[in-house]
C-alpha cells in the first residue's frame, strides 16, 4: 500500500510504548500505529480484513495485533496466524490487513513509500511535545520559525534547528488538519519541559493567529 | 436528506417510539428514514402519526400501530406485516423492554452483529462467553418461503454465567439459540431460559433508521424468569447493548459493503452470509455501500 | 451496617464510586436504579433521598452522600487507611487533586455525561468542542507528568483524581470523540486499566 509522495512523520517513538495500538490519521485515511513487545512499530490500515472492525481498538499479545470484535491474531507482517472461532482452521495466506512501512529516526516514527532497512539510531533524542492543529499543515510550516523563536530549516522530510538539537516532523491528517512532533537531543529535562511549556503557548498564539 | 427510493426499505414498519414517550395531549419528533414524522397523542389517548415538512408543519397522515409494547409506523405502501411472535402472548411471560439506543451506523451492521456468536468471548467477555472457549460450533441457515425469513438454527454457544442467578454459582452451560430476521432492519433471537427445560426467552431488536448510518435501537423481550427483578434484567441487556456499541460505531465503513472481497466471512459468519445474500436478493441498497463506491 | 450505593451500571459517575469501592477491596450493597428507561431517579422516593435527582448516592450508616466527587473523598478518607487515593497530610497535593475532582465534575463532564443512553439527544457541536477543550487541558496536564517521569494526574501514585477523570475520558470515545488527538491520555488510560482490581464497564474496551 503506498499513499504519500513524501514520508510523513505520525508520532514521537516515545509516546508509543511496547505493547500499545494507537489510532493515526493521514491524509482522511485512518490508521492502526502499534508496537510489539520486540520494540518494533507498525502501521497498518486501521480495518481488520474479516468485518471491518477498527484494529486501533484491538490489544497485543507479544509480537501479534489481536482484533477487538471476534480475536483475529494477525503476525507483524499483516498475515492471520488465528481464528479463535474455528482453533482448527489454518488461515488463508490471502487473509492479510493491509500494512504501510515505516522508520524511526529523530525519535520520530515515519510513514514512509519504500522499505528502508536502515533506520538511524534514535536513542539520542527525546521527546518534546506532538501537538494536533485544526487547520492546514502550511499555517505551521509559514509560522513555525517566528512562533518557536527556534530557527528551522527544512531537511528532507523534517525540519532541524540551526544548531540540530530540535527536530520537527509534521503529519497531514487531511486538508484541514494536521500535527507537530518535536524532538530534542538536549538530555536536559528542564530544557525540554520548557520547550514544551512553549509548544501548549503556540498553541494558543497559533490559534488565535488563524482564526 | 431526501426519502430514500429504495422500495424494499420504505415498505417495512419500523418500531418510531415507545408509547409512554408520548404523554397525554403532547407530541413527540423523530426522524425516520431521513423523513421527520411527528407522534401526537390527542386527549382520548388516540396516538396520530404525520410526517413533517421543512417549516415543521403536519404534512400527510401516515399509519401507526402498537405491538410489541412499542410503535411501529411506515412510509411505504402495503408494508409487509409485522411478524408473528408468539411469545409475547403467553402468560407466564415477562414482557420488558430496555429503552432504546442510538447507534452511529448502518442498521445492516447491527443486524449482523446480533446475528453473531463469534464475538460474545471478546465482546462480552464473562458475560455470554469466556475467552477459554471461543469456538463457534457449527449450525444452520433456513429460508422460511411462506414468512421469507432468514432462520439460523441450532446454534450454541458457551456462556460463563447466563444469568444473575447462574454468575452466584460461577458455572457455565451450553446456552443454545436460534434467530430469526424479521425484516431487512429487525431481527430477534430465542435463547434457551434458565429454569425451563425446553423453553426459550425471545429477546427482538427493531431499528428504527434515522438515516443510513445513524439508528435507534429497540429492544423488547418476552422472558421467562422468575428470579431476576425488571431492574437487573434490564441492566444485563444495556449493558451487553452498549458493548456492542463500541464495536458497531467502529466499523468501517459504516455502510456495509456486499462486494465479496471486501470483507472476509467464516464459517461463524454463516447467519451474516445468508442475511447479506438476502438483502441483495430483497433488492434492498438503504444501509449498503455502492458498489461503485466500493 | 455497611456500604450501600445507589447504582445505575451504565452511569459514568456511578462508575468512579465502584472503581474505588474495588481498588480499595470494599464490600458494598448494590441498589439498582432504573435511570433508563424508568427514569426511577426523578420518582418521588428517589427525590426523597436525594433531591436533585441524580446518581450515585452512598449511604455509610447514619451517612448520606450525593456527588460522585464528595464520594470519592469520603471513601478514600475513611477506608483507606495508607492514604495513597487522598494523600491529606501534602496541602499542595491535597488541593491539586481538588482541583482536578472540580475539572472532572464540571468541564470534563461535557466529553461524555449520560449521553450514553440518552436516546433523543443529539450531540450538538459545541457540546462535542468543550468535550475536545477538556481532553486538550487533560492531555497537556498527562504530558507534563509523563516528562517528570510519572503516569498520573498528581503525585506518584494514582489517586482519586484519576478516577475521577477516567470515566468520562473513556467513554468520550463512545460518544464520538476520537482519540487520535491524545497520545499521553491514551497512555495514561491503558496505565489506569492495568491497575490491580481494575473494574471495566460497558462503554469502555475491555482488554488494554
Amino acid at each position: 500500500m503506498t499513499l504519500f509522495r513524501q514520508p510523513q512523520s505520525v508520532a514521537l517513538s516515545g509516546n508509543i510504548r511496547p505493547g500499545d495500538v494507537h489510532p493515526v490519521i493521514l491524509h482522511e485515511k485512518e490508521f492502526a500505529l502499534w508496537r510489539g513487545n520486540d520494540g518494533v512499530a507498525h502501521l497498518w490500515r486501521d480495518r481488520c480484513p474479516h468485518r471491518g472492525m477498527r484494529l486501533s481498538f484491538g490489544f497485543i499479545r507479544e509480537n501479534h495485533l489481536k482484533c477487538l470484535y471476534h480475536g483475529w491474531e494477525f503476525r507483524s507482517d499483516g498475515s492471520c496466524q488465528k481464528i479463535p472461532a474455528h482453533p482448527d482452521l489454518e488461515p488463508p495466506t490471502t487473509l492479510c490487513v493491509d500494512t504501510l512501512p515505516v522508520i524511526e529516526k529523530f525519535g520520530l516514527i515515519f510513514a514512509v513509500s519504500d522499505t528502508q532497512k536502515s533506520s538511524p539510531s534514535t536513542h539520542q533524542w527525546q521527546p518534546v511535545r506532538s501537538l494536533f492543529f485544526d487547520f492546514p499543515q502550511e499555517d505551521i510550516v509559514s509560522k513555525l520559525n517566528q512562533l518557536t523563536a527556534i530557527s528551522f530549516e527544512e531537511s528532507g522530510d523534517i525540519y532541524l534547528s540551526d544548531d540540530q538539537m530540535f527536530a520537527c516532523g509534521l503529519q497531514t491528517r487531511s486538508g484541514r488538519q494536521c500535527a507537530l512532533h518535536m524532538s530534542t537531543r538536549h538530555r536536559s529535562r528542564r530544557i525540554r519541559l520548557d520547550t514544551a511549556r512553549r509548544m501548549v503557548r503556540w498553541r494558543h498564539v497559533i490559534t488565535e493567529m488563524v482564526k | 436528506m431526501t426519502v430514500t427510493s429504495d422500495m424494499t426499505t420504505l415498505r417495512q414498519w419500523y418500531p418510531v417510539a415507545y408509547p409512554n414517550q408520548i404523554r397525554p395531549e403532547s407530541t413527540y419528533d423523530t426522524t425516520l428514514l431521513d423523513q421527520r414524522i411527528r407522534l401526537s397523542r390527542d386527549d382520548h389517548s388516540q396516538i396520530t402519526a404525520h410526517r413533517l415538512a421543512d417549516d415543521n408543519s403536519e404534512m400527510a397522515t401516515i399509519p401507526i400501530v402498537q405491538r410489541f409494547d412499542t410503535l411501529f409506523s411506515t412510509l411505504g405502501d402495503s408494508p409487509r406485516p409485522l411478524p408473528q411472535i408468539a411469545e409475547f402472548s403467553e402468560d407466564d411471560r415477562r414482557i420488558i423492554h430496555c429503552g432504546s439506543f442510538r447507534v452511529r451506523t448502518s442498521p445492516c451492521r447491527i443486524v449482523e452483529n446480533f446475528l453473531d456468536m463469534a464475538h460474545f468471548c471478546f465482546v462480552h467477555t464473562d458475560v455470554l462467553g469466556s475467552i477459554d472457549r471461543p469456538e463457534v460450533l457449527s449450525y444452520k441457515t433456513e429460508y422460511h418461503p411462506e414468512t421469507d425469513e432468514i432462520w439460523a438454527v441450532d446454534c450454541q454457544f458457551f456462556q460463563p454465567t447466563a444469568s444473575k442467578s447462574a454468575a452466584a454459582s460461577g458455572q457455565g452451560l451450553m446456552a443454545h439459540y436460534s434467530y430469526r430476521i424479521l425484516s431487512p432492519f429487525s431481527v430477534m433471537l430465542y435463547k434457551s431460559a434458565m429454569n425451563f427445560a425446553g423453553r426459550f426467552d425471545a429477546i427482538c431488536l427493531f431499528i428504527q433508521p434515522l438515516s443510513e448510518t445513524d439508528c435507534l435501537c429497540y429492544m423488547p423481550m418476552a422472558i421467562l424468569d422468575n428470579v431476576s427483578t425488571k431492574t437487573d434484567i434490564i441492566d444485563f441487556q444495556q449493558s451487553i447493548f452498549v458493548q456492542d456499541g463500541i464495536i458497531l460505531e467502529n466499523q468501517r465503513p459504516k455502510l456495509m459493503p456486499l462486494t465479496p472481497r471486501s470483507e472476509t466471512p467464516t464459517r461463524a459468519d454463516l447467519s451474516s452470509i445468508a442475511y447479506r445474500r438476502w438483502l441483495k436478493s430483497s433488492g434492498v441498497r438503504f444501509g449498503l455501500q455502492s458498489v461503485e463506491g466500493s | 451496617m455497611g456500604l450501600k450505593l445507589y447504582n445505575y451500571g451504565l452511569s459514568g459517575n456511578c462508575y468512579k464510586v465502584r472503581l474505588l469501592l474495588g481498588f480499595l477491596k470494599l464490600d458494598y450493597e448494590i441498589v439498582p436504579v432504573d435511570f433508563y428507561p424508568g427514569l426511577e431517579h426523578k420518582q418521588p422516593d428517589f427525590l426523597d433521598i436525594n433531591p436533585l435527582g441524580q446518581l450515585p448516592i452512598l449511604e455509610d450508616g447514619r451517612v448520606r452522600l450525593r456527588d460522585s466527587q464528595a464520594i470519592l473523598s469520603y471513601i478514600a478518607k475513611k477506608y483507606d487507611p495508607s492514604a495513597s487515593w487522598l494523600p491529606d497530610r501534602d496541602a499542595t497535593k491535597f488541593s491539586q487533586i481538588m482541583m482536578w475532582l472540580a475539572f472532572a465534575g464540571n468541564n470534563l463532564v461535557a466529553a461524555a455525561a449520560d449521553r450514553l443512553v440518552d436516546s433523543s439527544a443529539t450531540f450538538s457541536a459545541p457540546e462535542i468542542d468543550k468535550g475536545r477543550q477538556a481532553l486538550t487541558i487533560l492531555d497537556d496536564q498527562l504530558a507534563e507528568r509523563s516528562m517528570m517521569g510519572h503516569s498520573w494526574i498528581v503525585g506518584e501514585t494514582p489517586t482519586i483524581a484519576d478516577i475521577a477523570c477516567f470515566p468520562d475520558a473513556a467513554l468520550s470515545n463512545y460518544v464520538g470523540i476520537d482519540h487520535e488527538a491524545f497520545p499521553h491520555l491514551r497512555n495514561w488510560m491503558r496505565d489506569f486499566r492495568r491497575l490491580p482490581n481494575f473494574l471495566t464497564m460497558p462503554g469502555i474496551p475491555e482488554f488494554a
